[in-house]
């Protein structure tokens, strides 16, 4: 073995050292970050997609959204696309939750964006971010403020609020107090254009009533989030401010409805005060058949869901979707006209809840009749 | 056995110990001067991407809550504008009013921030207003090109910037056209929005990081927005162009009294290298400048809105951004003179530990060659005389032959002179017996001085054998120490291996 000599071992020290010092200072790198390119995931315009992101808003404004949408979605877009990979997501009441799942689902390669959108703002960048990726977003029951946004799916929502009105229109008198009809507004979130949109619709029917003095406008809201506790406190609020002389409650949904009845209750006023709602939750039909509750709109989740499928089906198969909206088209606040599929919506009170909810098994009948007295509205 | 004579080398000027410290020294510099390079060419580049990465980030979010908030504002409007008694108290049925009035606010509780609802019908008078009738904008209430952008169903916008000098409060108006279901322009519901969250936001960003600033330019240029940390006084650069504008519009801005300008119209605060970026918004959306008021380079990144003509820019001092590398570079130039140090002394230590051997080696070898040199002088000597020794010794035996040639010679006259007066004795004359007895007394004399000679003779060969004597003792003891150098030679031999190995 040879052996190093004078000079050889000098050397040898000096590289050791050096080496050494390259070490010792490489473990004092800056915190240099690693960047990974995405998948720069083309969706072909949903052609062929055989994987589909659904984004839902949240569990906490209405029940109907993990009860009813998210398994009849599934159903749907199972049925459009039988091989179909689903990637499902509650964003929990987040804008940021949803785009960040956005990003996820994007990543995993989504092709098809199903998205109920928690803020109608909001949601944009996933719009863009879709886009970018050519996977067509597909707006769930709620419009998205974008332009580029390619598909809309939801019920007539300006019909909602008049048939939210109507209903005022027809039976404010039976509440009427000393010949007045105090009248209150809950609408939903100012940030989901679909709250604006009932809003629009209501006043529609009601403001010639306000102007003549058939109902007395009281005072009205929109509720952050459309959060039931919220909707609690504002019309807690508003039975103080008007010392319980209120005999109509516009409230948009069942949800918010049902802590409008429990202030109501509160006060001995549950029955005596015209309530509305939406959804048809079984709640809001509960409430109906005890007579807290006026009303609710029942929008047929399955309809959508059914609608939503078809519009799968469509762009899977890469069809003109002309034939399922019909040029029908929804406006951005900038100027897009996104095409659009709009469900009607359907009034149901006491008198109907037979033969729509329970008859498309909406609910069934042992929710609905749960607590409720027998022979009730000859229902249960 | 011949003896080649290597040429020595010339000593080094530099010792061992300095020459090992300063490749120890090296070993350790070396890689630091490759860091601080390193540093220059990699760390402050991706400092400087980190931070436009972040800025990009800060400033696009910024730029998207405005437009978020803004459309949320102008859904609220456009709303608003579609209830039934709006449009019907615009058509002139005084029975809604009250409704109207209701709804207008209604829209004003939607947002903190809101000042001001009005409706207006299609000439641009004041119809209907929550809480009050709003002054006017300079010498209109709805200035004619607003107007005229509003002419048609489903129409809205964002005015330019105003600014309430009693308040000082900036604020936009958000217009929208009401129209009648089949398309008849009715007039314009409009709303006044504060932007207090806005001028919030663009406050903010101090907090991003040190020396950090936002603001907002508008479409023409004007500083709308401007970060400040004063609560008295508005911010210098605020409501003034980054270059000079037009006359027509300093004169719209004297109209519509924008940017609370009044009579005076704005100032410029020229800002060259901000005002051509501005003029090529397809470019990059970072870059570096310096920006008027201020003394060094920022980096800067803006982001456009997609509902306003407004450019969000943040701002950061590019030594912020490259602070971490300045301070790594600071910690470098310490840790290389912190470990010059350090492998200075261990330099001196390895060196020493190399040098002093050898150093101890050479003495030894010095030692040993003054002691050969001696020997070599000794022997010098010792030869001197032993070649003086022979020299004697052959004068002494030629000496003593020469003389015991003589004293035979001498003899061999005597014989014969004895043979002579033997066979002549009685014939010679007292003469010749005279002759041969001065020859008898002459040979005699000879004998004698030829044996004194000889005495003479071996009293120097004694002497040169008492000399040799002596030579062959200092010889003796010469080769004792040739051999202790040997020794010595052998003990150095040793301990250079010692250093150097085998």
């Amino acid at each position: 073995m040879k052996k190093f000599g004078y000079t050889g071992r000098v050397y040898a020290l000096f590289i050791s050292i050096l080496m050494l010092s390259c070490m010792m200072l490489s473990a004092c790198d800056s915190n240099g970050s690693i960047t990974m390119n995405g998948a720069n995931v083309s969706g072909n315009g949903g052609k062929g997609c055989t994987k589909v992101g659904i984004l839902l808003p949240d569990t906490t404004s209405s029940d109907r959204w993990e009860s009813k949408d998210h398994p009849l979605l599934v159903q749907a877009i199972k049925a459009a696309i039988p091989d179909v990979q689903i990637d499902y997501n509650n964003a929990q009441g987040s804008s940021d939750t949803q785009f960040s799942q956005a990003q996820e689902d994007l990543a995993r390669g989504d092709c098809i964006l199903v998205v109920a959108p928690h803020d109608s703002v909001g949601a944009a960048p996933i719009v863009a971010l879709a886009k970018a990726h050519n996977v067509p977003v597909i707006a769930y029951d709620r419009l998205i403020q974008s332009q580029s946004l390619n598909y809309y799916v939801s019920f007539d929502n300006v019909a909602v609020g008049q048939l939210q009105a109507q209903y005022i229109a027809a039976h404010y008198p039976q509440y009427m107090q000393g010949g007045k009809a105090n009248t209150v507004m809950i609408n939903g979130s100012q940030t989901d254009t679909n709250a604006l949109l009932f809003s629009t619709g209501s006043h529609n029917v009601l403001d010639p009533l306000f102007a003549n003095g058939s109902l007395q406008y009281a005072s009205e809201v929109f509720t952050p989030d459309w959060n039931n506790n919220t909707a609690l406190a504002e019309m807690e609020a508003f039975l103080t401010d008007r010392h319980n002389d209120i005999q109509i409650a516009y409230t948009a949904n069942d949800g918010m409805a049902n802590s409008v009845i429990t202030a109501l209750k509160a006060v001995k006023l549950n029955g005596k005060v015209l309530v509305t709602g939406q959804d048809a939750t079984t709640d809001g039909i509960h409430n109906i058949l005890t007579g807290d509750q006026g009303m609710t709109v029942y929008k047929p989740i399955a309809k959508l869901a059914q609608s939503t499928g078809d519009l799968v089906k469509v762009l899977y198969n890469g069809s003109n979707i002309t034939t399922l909206t019909k040029n029908v088209t929804a406006g951005t606040f900038d100027g897009g006209n996104i095409p659009s599929i709009l469900d009607t919506p359907i009034i149901v009170d006491r008198n109907n809840i037979a033969t729509t909810v329970i008859a498309d098994k909406f609910i069934t009948k042992k929710d609905v009749c749960d607590g409720i007295p027998a022979g009730t509205a000859n229902v249960c | 056995m011949a003896i080649t004579k290597i040429a020595s080398p010339s000593p080094r000027k530099i010792s061992l110990t300095v020459r090992v410290s300063v490749i120890l020294i090296l070993a350790v510099v070396i890689p630091l001067i490759i860091t601080v390079i390193g540093s220059e060419l990699i760390l402050r580049p991706t400092l400087l991407a980190q931070a436009e990465a972040q800025m990009g980030t800060d400033a696009q979010s910024h730029a998207q809550t405005i437009d978020a908030l803004l459309i949320a504002r102008v859904q609220d409007v456009v709303s608003i504008g579609h209830f039934l008694a709006i449009q019907k108290f615009l058509e002139g049925d005084e029975v809604y009013r009250l409704q109207a009035l209701n709804e207008l606010t209604l829209g004003n509780r939607l947002d903190p921030n809101y000042s001001n609802w009005a409706l207006f019908d299609v000439h641009g008078s004041a119809r209907l207003a929550y809480p009050i009738l709003p002054p006017p904008r300079g010498k209109y209430m709805v200035a004619p090109d607003i107007m005229q952008k509003l002419n048609g169903a489903n129409k809205s916008l964002i005015s330019d910037v105003y600014f309430d000098t009693q308040t000082q409060t900036a604020f936009i108006d958000i217009y929208t056209s009401i129209t009648t279901t089949n398309g008849t322009l009715l007039g314009f519901g409009r709303s006044t929005l504060k932007l207090n969250d806005i001028w919030t936001a663009v406050n903010n960003e101090t907090n991003a990081a040190q020396g950090s600033y936002a603001m907002i330019l508008d479409g023409h240029g004007v500083r709308v927005a401007y970060t400040n940390d004063d609560p008295v006084h508005l911010p210098p650069a605020l409501f003034k162009p980054i270059a000079p504008i037009s006359r027509e519009l300093q004169q719209r801005i004297r109209d519509e009294n924008l940017y609370g300008a009044s009579n005076a119209g704005i100032n410029v605060l020229a800002d060259q290298d901000l005002a051509a970026q501005q003029n090529n918004l397809q470019g990059p959306a970072t870059f570096q400048l310096t920006p008027a008021l201020q003394k060094e380079p920022f980096q800067a990144y803006r982001a456009t809105s997609k509902v306003v003509p407004w450019t969000y820019l943040v701002l950061r001092p590019v030594n912020t951004i490259t602070g971490p590398a300045n301070q790594q570079d600071l910690y470098l130039f310490l840790l290389a003179a912190l470990v010059t140090l350090l492998a200075a002394i261990v330099g001196v230590i390895v060196g020493r530990g190399i040098s002093q051997p050898i150093l101890g080696a050479v003495s030894s070898l010095l030692t040993s060659s003054q002691m050969l040199k001696t020997l070599a002088d000794h022997e010098q000597v010792m030869a001197t005389e032993q070649m003086w020794i022979v020299e004697s010794s052959q004068n002494g035996l030629q000496s003593v032959k020469y003389y015991s040639e003589a004293t035979g010679i001498a003899a061999h006259r005597l014989e014969n002179i004895g043979k002579e007066l033997a066979q002549n004795l009685n014939k010679m004359d007292a003469q010749r017996m005279r002759q041969l007895l001065h020859e008898i007394q002459v040979a005699a004399k000879y004998i004698e001085k030829a044996t004194t000679h000889q005495e003479r003779s071996s009293k120097s060969l004694t002497t040169a054998i008492q000399v040799t004597n002596q030579v062959t003792g200092q010889l003796a003891a010469n080769a004792t120490s040739t051999t202790d150098a040997a020794a010595q030679l052998e003990e150095v031999i040793g301990r250079l291996r010692q250093i150097v190995g085998k």
